[in-house]
């Protein structure tokens, strides 16, 4: 059997051969060469001769280049195996090699120191982690609040062979990483400029670590953490513009909105509304919420405050907006009961009053058409603070003409500061100035025991006069009645009531009489009427 | 006028006279419309989601004197806040009430014990082109109101009341459930054995319906919200000589022939608008079709409310109901698809609350064209009705029509409906 050699494992694994920082270590491998022949040289000698020799990286000052000797070999029992151990001893220098990513060597065992009879050989690489690096500087630093970018400088004690680029910054803050594209160069002082992703928020501190690859495993070194604090940014304060109730619906609570002309700058944005008018804001409740309008609740016939600022955590600084605060009165809506009548006014009488919650003005609008208030300008602050044309405070108009039909709304109004004036409008009542209570100056009323009117010269009931009914024979016909459209076709009226007829009834205006009219307009490619409706009829005859 | 008591308003017309004479309100109450049309959808209701249990419309028993009541009805919101505009046809059947005696009754007295009961409701209206669905089970029937007043003369002939005109006068309730004591103008000249029929009378129903779904109509879209919001309130009116109320005082006028014509001791429907216009639809001039597009008038009439604020105490008086026009589309042909099938229209009402503005006459008259009865509208702060065609029935398996395929009929076409709205007082 050939002779071999069986290397300690520990040969190939990837070594520093100095540790970190140091300048040379000894290694030492216990190998085992097999099946010995007895009359072999290395028998006869009992040893072997070994070489370590560098097959790439540079040779420094001290650095291997290589080495050799001869070990004593050691029988195994009676067998012909042989251990052997291999003691070297490889410097180091102290320069960076860290860009080399490894340097290669290989051990190999003779019989003879001649060094022609190879008995086995094994390669290994070695990682130098000689980083040179001493400092970093500075070791903390604060930049400005609005800074997009920050330097730190390397300080390396030698020139590094070659520059490595694996360099990797982590901002353990914010938990980002970043690499920088000039890597660890060449020159003794190295300047690298964090990008703003890098950067701490306005007001924070963010800590640093720089690791460094040798080609087989990360390093990081205490002398290479810093921090950066950016400064805390300046608050500028909001700007409301006031608040604005919605007011299209006359439910209790209702929206209120917090609007901004501007929402200032720092820290963050926070609200609040109170039931307290004070400068500075009472103590209260702050809501974080984000640079829009912001809505809050508010009962009607009630006074809330809103207040708004700017907030830096990290200090505690706030801006207060301004105005402090804003004040918004939404009115209490206005119920309209009825409305009370001379000859020649009329009176809105509510059955609510507004007034009574200390901040809601009523005011009156008349109208002759029942359409006047479809627009919002009719009756919303324009930006004057002031009801629009055309409303009074007085429940009472005056110079009221007859026979016309008038309409009338009730609006609750508040003062708000700033924005428009709160105002919420109540449905329309009508009037007719002809009649009805007391505007009449002739005429009768009646009421029933509850004190309902029951009749008036104003109002009109359909009586029931009579009925017809009947068949009739296809065609159109002249139905008669006793004074029909007497004295006027406006007061008479005429139904059909018969379900599927085809006759309808057309009053016209002869008196005494009315038309049944025969409709037959049906079209139909088929000789019969296959719909055909009924030929009865029945009309009823109402006047009102 | 020889006699009586007539007044008239400022403009010169009549509120009370000697020839007319004021309805009283003998019945009320409330209903869910449902569809009537044979292909319904429980869904398709703008007062409630029926369910798939009971989803068609039922009768209500008219009470009076035959075919002689006014019917008033108006939509009452029971819960929520959303609505759209809510939709209404109304159309009359028949019904028959039986009284059957429980006692014998007594020669020369005026009342008889008798038991309630009513037959199926039938619409006056079963062309297998078309059809509906309907409930035929009579519902919100008043035993001791619905049949006061009428006549049953000639039921009494052979028992010895001779007298045509005798009508029921009193109808009251017994210690005994589902026993009524009937008190007639007229006294018994023979004695009517227990079990008899003792008076059959005919008796009008009422169906209050909404819109029918189509296999082809996509635009229907009452809000779910909506449902389970809404019910129908109805008043039926009746002439009577009794005053409702017993006020000590107030004012009765009589006519001629001793008949209460007006007591201010009874709700009065005041007429606050009439409106009057064609609320029909026509046919079109290709057979199985109606009229829309360009150049065809929308057939809606509307008026507002005065007050806004009080439209739930707005009723509208009926003045109108049944079919107005049918389609049909029989086999062979490529009309609309090329499955035969019939629609038939309605007269429909439509209340408009506050805040809608539309009447959406479009979804109550389904595929009449949404461009044709839907552009009627009102400003946002008003409140209103309208009358137009309301969209019946629909029957997707309508059979071949002897002598042709295709048929526009129509029964009161185009004729002049009146809108008439008002409170009671």
């Amino acid at each position: 059997m050939a002779t071999t050699i069986t290397f300690d494992s520990s040969v190939t694994a990837a070594t520093e051969p100095s540790g970190s920082g140091s300048t040379s270590h000894y290694f030492s491998w216990a190998n085992i060469i097999n099946n010995v022949h007895e009359n072999s040289t290395i028998n006869a000698s009992k040893q072997v001769w070994y070489r370590v020799s560098r097959n790439s990286g540079s040779v420094g000052s001290g650095e291997l280049g290589y080495t050799s000797g001869w070990e004593a070999l050691t029988q195994i029992g009676t067998s012909n195996n042989y251990t052997f151990d291999v003691d070297v001893l490889i410097n180091d220098d102290g320069v960076d090699e860290t860009a080399r990513q490894g340097e290669s060597f290989t051990l190999s065992i003779y019989s003879h120191s001649s060094q022609y009879q190879l008995i086995g050989s094994v390669n290994f690489t070695l990682y130098d982690a000689d980083f040179s690096a001493s400092s970093i500087s500075p070791a903390s630093q604060t930049i400005a609040s609005n800074a997009t970018s920050a330097s730190v400088t390397l300080t390396q004690s030698q020139t590094p062979e070659a520059a490595n680029p694996n360099m990797f910054m982590y901002n353990t803050s914010t938990l980002t990483g970043w690499y920088p594209s000039v890597g660890f160069g060449t020159s003794t002082t190295q300047s690298l400029t964090l990008p703003s992703t890098m950067l701490p928020p306005a007001g924070s501190t963010s800590n640093y670590i720089i690791r460094l690859y040798n080609g087989t495993a990360w390093y990081l070194q205490q002398p290479w953490n810093f921090s950066i604090t950016k400064s805390a940014a300046a608050l500028v304060a909001p700007t409301s513009n006031g608040a604005i109730a919605t007011e299209s619906s006359t439910s209790s609570p209702i929206s209120v909105t917090l609007g901004f002309s501007s929402y200032g700058s720092g820290g963050v944005f926070q609200v609040m509304q109170s039931t307290v008018h004070s400068n500075p804001p009472p103590a209260g409740t702050w809501t974080t919420v984000s640079e829009a309008p912001y809505v809050f609740s508010q009962s009607r016939g009630t006074t809330r405050y809103y207040y708004s600022r700017r907030y830096d955590s990290s200090t505690g600084n706030t801006a207060v907006g301004t105005p402090t605060p804003v004040g918004e009165q939404v009115p209490t809506t206005p119920v309209l009961s009825s409305v009370t009548d001379t000859a020649t006014s009329h009176t809105v009488v509510l059955s609510n009053n507004p007034s009574s919650d200390g901040i809601t003005t009523v005011y009156y609008y008349q109208s002759q058409s029942s359409n006047a208030m479809a627009s919002d300008t009719a009756w919303r602050d324009q930006g004057t603070d002031s009801p629009p044309s055309g409303w009074q405070t007085s429940p009472t108009f005056t110079g009221i003409s007859t026979t016309t039909t008038y309409y009338y709304w009730a609006m609750g109004w508040t003062d708000s500061n700033p924005g428009p004036d709160g105002a919420v409008l109540s449905g329309p009542i009508s009037k007719n100035s002809s009649g009805g209570s007391s505007s009449l100056s002739y005429g009768l009323e009646i009421y029933d025991a509850g004190n309902n009117l029951r009749m008036s010269t104003a109002k009109r009931q359909p009586r029931l006069v009579g009925y017809v009914s009947g068949t009739g024979n296809g065609s159109t016909f002249s139905q008669s009645w006793t004074n029909f459209n007497t004295p006027s076709p406006a007061e008479w009226l005429v139904v059909s009531l018969e379900g599927n007829s085809n006759y309808y009834a057309t009053q016209g205006t002869t008196a005494g009489s009315f038309q049944a009219t025969r409709a037959d307009v049906r079209t139909s490619n088929s000789s019969n009427q296959v719909l055909s409706g009924s030929e009865d009829y029945r009309f009823a005859i109402l006047r009102y | 006028m020889s006699y009586g008591l007539e007044t008239e308003n400022s403009s010169g017309r009549t509120l009370i006279d000697e020839s007319s004479r004021q309805v009283q309100i003998v019945k009320s109450g409330s209903i869910v419309p449902k569809p009537i049309g044979r292909a319904y959808s429980a869904s398709l209701n703008p007062f409630r989601f029926g369910g798939s249990a009971n989803p068609i419309s039922s009768p209500i028993l008219v009470p009076g004197l035959g075919q002689e009541s006014l019917v008033f009805i108006k939509p009452r919101r029971t819960s929520g806040s959303s609505s759209t505009a809510l939709h209404v046809g109304v159309q009359y059947g028949t019904t028959t009430i039986v009284w059957t005696s429980t006692q014998a009754t007594i020669i020369g007295t005026n009342y008889v014990y008798a038991t309630y009961a009513t037959s199926s409701a039938l619409m006056p209206f079963s062309l297998n082109y078309i059809g509906n669905d309907y409930s035929s089970t009579v519902v919100n029937d008043s035993p001791t109101v619905d049949t006061l007043g009428s006549v049953i003369g000639y039921a009494a002939n052979g028992l010895g009341n001779n007298t045509g005109a005798t009508r029921i006068l009193n109808i009251e309730t017994t210690a005994t459930s589902g026993v009524y004591k009937l008190t007639i103008s007229g006294t018994w000249g023979a004695s009517k054995p227990t079990g008899t029929n003792s008076f059959t009378l005919d008796r009008e129903v009422v169906w209050f319906y909404t819109p029918n779904n189509g296999g082809f109509v996509s635009s229907f879209s009452y809000g779910s919200s909506q449902q389970n919001e809404w019910i129908l309130d109805y008043k039926f009116g009746t002439l009577s000589d009794n005053a409702e109320e017993s006020a000590g005082y107030g004012l009765e006028i009589f006519t001629s022939a001793g008949r209460l014509a007006w007591s201010s001791n009874r709700v009065n429907f005041q007429i606050e608008k009439t409106v009057t216009g064609p609320t029909d639809i026509e046919a079109g001039t290709a057979l199985g079709s109606w009229a829309y597009g360009s150049g065809v008038s929308s057939p809606v009439i509307h008026t507002t409310v005065d007050s806004p604020s009080t439209f739930s105490d707005y009723y509208i008086m009926v003045t109108g109901s049944g079919n107005t026009s049918g389609f049909v589309k029989g086999t062979n042909n490529n009309g609309v698809g090329n499955s035969p099938h019939g629609i038939s229209f309605g007269v429909g009402y439509a209340f408009c609350p506050v805040g809608q503005r539309f009447f959406n006459n479009a979804t109550m008259a389904g595929p009449a064209g949404g461009d044709q009865v839907d552009t009627v509208s009102i400003s946002s702060t008003e409140a209103g009705m309208s009358m137009s065609p309301i969209y019946q029935s629909f029957y997707g398996s309508a059979p071949a029509i002897t002598g042709g395929s295709y048929v526009s009929d129509t029964w009161a076409i185009e004729a002049t409906r009146t809108l008439i709205i008002g409170k009671f007082v």
